[in-house]
C-alpha cells in the first residue's frame, strides 16, 4: 500500500539448494504475470503475417514469455488486434473481449486498428479505430509494423504491468 | 476465330443492338430479353466455358445501369464481352446461375451493390454488406460517417 | 465410405445439428465463417458466410488518382503483392498505349517469381500448422526471411511492397541483388526436397489427404476455379503460357498438373511450382541486360475514355483488374477479380460426405486469402 513501493528484491541468505530473497508481493506477482502472457490469435489482415513472422525463428517472441498462442479467449490474457475492424465484426470483437478473464490487455497493432489506416476516408463500413469499441493499452504504429516495433510495444506493456497495484488506495 | 467471325455467328442467332471492337475483343450490346439464348448459344455451340467476371456500371448521366459479362474459351482461346443496358429505376434481368455456377456469387454481389434484381435466382440475398447499408456503389450513395478525402 | 448405423436403439432417432465454425478460428486463415450442418460427424452441408473484412475498396478507388491506387492493390492479397501491382499496371499501360522497356520487364518477372515462392512457403507453413505439425513453420520462415531481405533492399517493404510504377520502375536494382539471388538459388532446390520429405510424404499427412476432397474437372471449370486448385484436376490452364505478359514468352518452364484432383495432388502441384519458379529465376539472370527502366509517361495520367481488362497468373489463380475510364484523372469504375472468390464458392461440392476433421484439410488446400474475397 505504498510502503514497499518500487522496492527491488533483497538477497538475504544463500543456502545449499536455493536462495532466500525478500521483496514485495506486488513485485513477485507482477513479474510472474509479465513474463508469461498468453495471447488470443486474432489476426485479421496483413498485420497477421507479421505476427506469424515474429513467432518464427528469426525474431522469436518466446524469449519474452509469449510461448503459447491460446486459441480460445477463455484462458488468454492478451489480445493483439492486427488488422482492419469492420462494422460486421463489431459484435464478435465485443463478445471475445468479454470472454477473457481479468486482468486483460489489448494491443492495437498497425494503423488500421489505431485509426482506420488507409481506409479512413471514402468508406462506408470501416470502424475508425478499435478503441471505439474496447479499451486499448498500447498502440503500435506502422503499416505493417516491423517485428522490432512490435517487440517495443510488448516491452512497454510489460512496464505497464509492473506498475500494477494489488490493492487500491482507499478514497 | 477473330472477332468478325464471332460477330457473324452471334448475329445469326440473336438480335445485336450495337457491336464494337475494343483492343481486339468483341463488345456486343444485346437486349435484356435475349441474354439467356445468347449465353446458351455461346456455351454449347461456341465452347465458351469460363466466365471471367460479371459486374455492373452505374451511368448516372444516362440513367442506366449496364451489366457486363466476359467469357473465355479454354479450347479455342477466344474472348467475348456481352453488355446489357437496364433502366436505373427498376433494373431486372434473368439469371444465368444454372448455366455457369460461378455466376451465383457474382450476381449476389451485383444485387447488393447496385440493386439489380436477378429473376429466378436460387438464393438472392446479401453476401458482403452489413445491415443498414443499401446499394453503396451507386453514384448517389451517402451515409452518416462517410468522409470524403480532403484535397490538397 | 462404410455405412455407420446412426440409429442406436429402436425408437431412438438422431437429429441434424448446426455448428458455426466462427470468424475467430485458428484454421480459417482469416475471418471466414462456415456454417456446417452435421449428422454426427458427417458433413451434410457447408455454407460460407463472408463479409467480416469488407472495407469497400471499389468505392474508395473512385476517388483516388491513377498512381495513388498502387498501394491499395497490394493490400487486397497481401501475400502476393507484386502480382496484384502487376495486374493493375498492365491494365493502365494498355489503356495509355505505353510499351515498357525490356530490362523493366525482366525485373518484373524476377520480383513476381520471388513473390510466388514466398506465398507458397507461407501456404506450406500454415497448412502444416492446421494439420498439427509445428515444425514446418519454423523451417519455411527461415527461407522467407532470406527472400524478404532481397525484396526489402529493392522495394523498401517487407510485406506490402508497392514495387511497381506505371511504365517501369523508379530506381534500378541495388548492386548486391544479383549475388544474393545466385546464393539463394544455389541452395533452395535441396531445401524444397527436404520440405517435401518432411511434410508432404509423411505417412500421417498422406493418409489424411489422399482420396479426400476430389474436385472433378467439369465442376471446377463451371465454378470458375483457377490456379493450382484447378491444375490439380488435370487441366492445363496457366496464364503465363496461354497469354504471356511482361516477357514470359522468353522463358522455358512447364505447367505442373496433378492426376486425380484430390487434396494431395493440389499440394504436389504447389511444391512443383516452387521448383519451376526457381528455373525461371535462373534463366532470368542471363536474360538481364543493361538498359532503361522507365518508359515515357506523362506527368498527369489522364487516359482516353475506354475500358480494359488485364489478368495475370497469381499464386492462387487468375488475378484481374477491369478499369472503366471517362477521361478524367480518377477512374470511373474499377473491378478487382480475385481468384479466392470463385475458389471458395466450390466448397459445398467437395466437402459434403466427409468428416469434420477433413474440412480443415480441404479448406487449407484451396489456399484462400479472405481479404481478397471481401475486398
Amino acid at each position: 500500500m505504498g510502503l514497499m513501493d518500487g522496492v527491488d528484491p533483497v538477497l538475504v541468505k544463500k543456502i545449499p539448494g536455493g536462495q532466500i530473497i525478500i521483496s514485495s508481493l506486488e513485485w513477485a506477482i507482477n513479474t510472474a504475470r509479465k513474463n508469461s502472457i498468453w495471447t488470443v490469435t486474432f489476426g485479421l489482415r496483413c498485420c497477421a503475417i507479421e505476427m506469424m513472422a515474429i513467432a518464427a525463428a528469426k525474431y522469436d517472441w518466446a524469449r519474452f514469455g509469449l510461448e503459447v498462442p491460446a486459441a480460445s479467449p477463455r484462458r488468454a490474457d492478451m489480445m493483439i488486434v492486427a488488422g482492419t475492424v469492420v462494422k460486421k465484426m463489431v459484435p464478435v470483437i465485443k463478445r471475445l473481449y468479454e470472454q477473457m478473464p481479468e486482468p486483460k490487455y489489448v494491443i492495437a497493432m498497425g494503423s488500421c486498428a489505431i485509426s482506420g489506416g488507409p481506409f479512413k476516408y471514402d468508406t462506408y463500413s470501416v470502424v475508425k479505430g478499435v478503441d471505439k469499441i474496447i479499451p486499448v493499452d498500447v498502440y503500435v504504429p506502422g503499416c505493417p509494423p516491423r517485428p522490432e516495433a512490435l517487440f517495443e510495444g510488448i516491452m512497454k506493456l510489460q512496464d505497464k504491468i509492473m506498475k500494477q497495484r494489488l490493492i487500491k488506495e482507499a478514497k | 476465330m477473330n472477332y468478325q467471325e464471332i460477330l457473324e455467328k452471334l448475329k445469326s442467332k440473336i438480335n445485336i443492338i450495337e457491336a464494337k471492337e475494343d483492343l481486339g475483343i468483341l463488345n456486343a450490346t444485346i437486349d435484356k430479353k435475349s441474354i439467356r439464348d445468347a449465353v446458351i448459344y455461346l456455351k454449347n455451340e461456341l465452347n465458351f466455358d469460363h466466365l471471367n467476371f460479371l459486374t455492373a456500371i452505374d451511368w448516372i448521366a444516362n440513367l442506366q445501369i449496364e451489366v457486363i459479362y466476359r467469357f473465355y474459351s479454354y479450347q479455342t482461346k477466344d474472348k467475348v464481352v456481352l453488355r446489357v443496358k437496364l433502366e436505373r429505376t427498376k433494373p431486372e434481368i434473368e439469371t444465368i446461375s444454372d448455366l455457369f455456377k460461378t455466376a451465383n456469387w457474382h450476381e449476389r454481389e451485383v444485387y447488393e451493390m447496385f440493386g439489380v434484381k436477378f429473376l429466378n435466382h436460387p438464393d438472392l440475398r446479401k453476401l458482403l454488406l452489413p445491415d443498414g447499408i443499401e446499394m453503396p456503389l451507386r453514384k448517389d450513395f451517402t451515409c452518416e460517417d462517410f468522409e470524403k478525402k480532403p484535397e490538397f | 465410405m462404410a455405412d455407420i448405423p446412426l440409429q442406436l436403439e429402436k425408437g431412438r432417432e438422431t437429429d441434424e445439428y448446426i455448428l458455426s465454425m466462427g470468424p475467430q478460428h485458428p484454421s480459417t486463415h482469416g475471418v471466414l465463417r462456415v456454417v456446417l450442418k452435421l449428422d454426427g460427424e458427417v458433413v451434410k452441408d457447408a455454407i460460407p458466410d463472408v463479409g467480416y473484412i469488407h472495407t469497400g475498396i471499389e468505392k474508395l478507388l473512385e476517388n483516388r488518382k491513377y498512381d495513388q491506387i498502387i498501394p491499395y492493390t497490394d493490400r487486397t492479397d497481401y501475400l502476393s503483392a507484386v502480382n496484384n501491382n502487376l495486374a493493375y499496371c498492365l491494365a493502365v499501360e494498355k489503356l495509355l498505349g505505353i510499351e515498357v522497356p525490356e530490362r523493366a520487364k525482366i525485373i518484373r518477372v524476377i520480383l513476381a517469381e520471388l513473390n510466388r515462392i514466398m506465398s507458397h512457403l507461407l501456404w506450406y507453413s500454415a497448412y502444416g500448422m492446421d494439420m498439427g505439425a509445428l515444425t514446418p513453420i519454423i523451417y519455411a520462415f527461415r527461407e522467407r526471411e532470406e527472400i524478404i531481405d532481397m525484396m526489402e533492399a529493392m522495394t523498401g517493404g517487407r510485406l506490402t511492397h508497392n514495387a511497381l510504377r506505371i511504365g517501369g520502375f523508379k530506381y534500378d536494382l541495388p548492386s548486391d541483388f544479383i549475388p544474393k539471388l545466385k546464393k539463394f538459388i544455389s541452395h533452395f532446390n535441396d531445401r524444397v526436397d527436404e520440405y517435401e520429405a518432411l511434410l508432404i510424404n509423411n505417412v500421417i499427412f498422406t493418409s489424411r489427404t489422399k482420396g479426400i476432397g476430389i474436385l472433378k474437372k467439369e465442376i471446377g471449370i463451371n465454378y470458375g476455379v483457377t490456379g493450382p486448385s484447378l491444375r490439380g484436376s488435370d487441366v492445363v490452364y496457366d496464364l503465363r503460357k496461354i497469354e504471356p505478359y511482361s516477357g514470359y514468352e522468353k522463358f522455358d518452364f512447364q505447367v505442373c498438373t496433378g492426376k486425380n484432383g484430390d487434396t494431395w495432388d493440389r499440394c504436389i502441384v504447389r511444391m512443383n511450382e516452387m521448383r519451376e519458379s526457381l528455373k525461371i529465376l535462373t534463366q532470368s539472370i542471363d536474360l538481364l541486360k543493361e538498359g532503361e527502366i522507365m518508359a515515357k509517361v506523362p506527368k498527369i495520367i489522364k487516359p482516353a475514355p475506354g475500358e480494359v481488362y488485364a489478368a495475370v497468373e497469381g499464386p492462387r489463380g487468375e488475378v484481374g483488374v477491369y478499369i472503366v475510364s471517362d477521361g478524367s484523372e480518377k477512374p470511373y469504375r474499377i473491378k478487382l477479380r480475385s481468384p479466392s472468390f470463385s475458389n471458395l464458392s466450390v466448397l459445398k461440392e467437395i466437402v459434403v460426405g466427409y468428416k469434420i476433421a477433413d474440412i480443415v484439410a480441404i479448406m487449407g488446400s484451396l489456399d484462400l486469402v479472405i481479404p481478397e474475397i471481401d475486398r
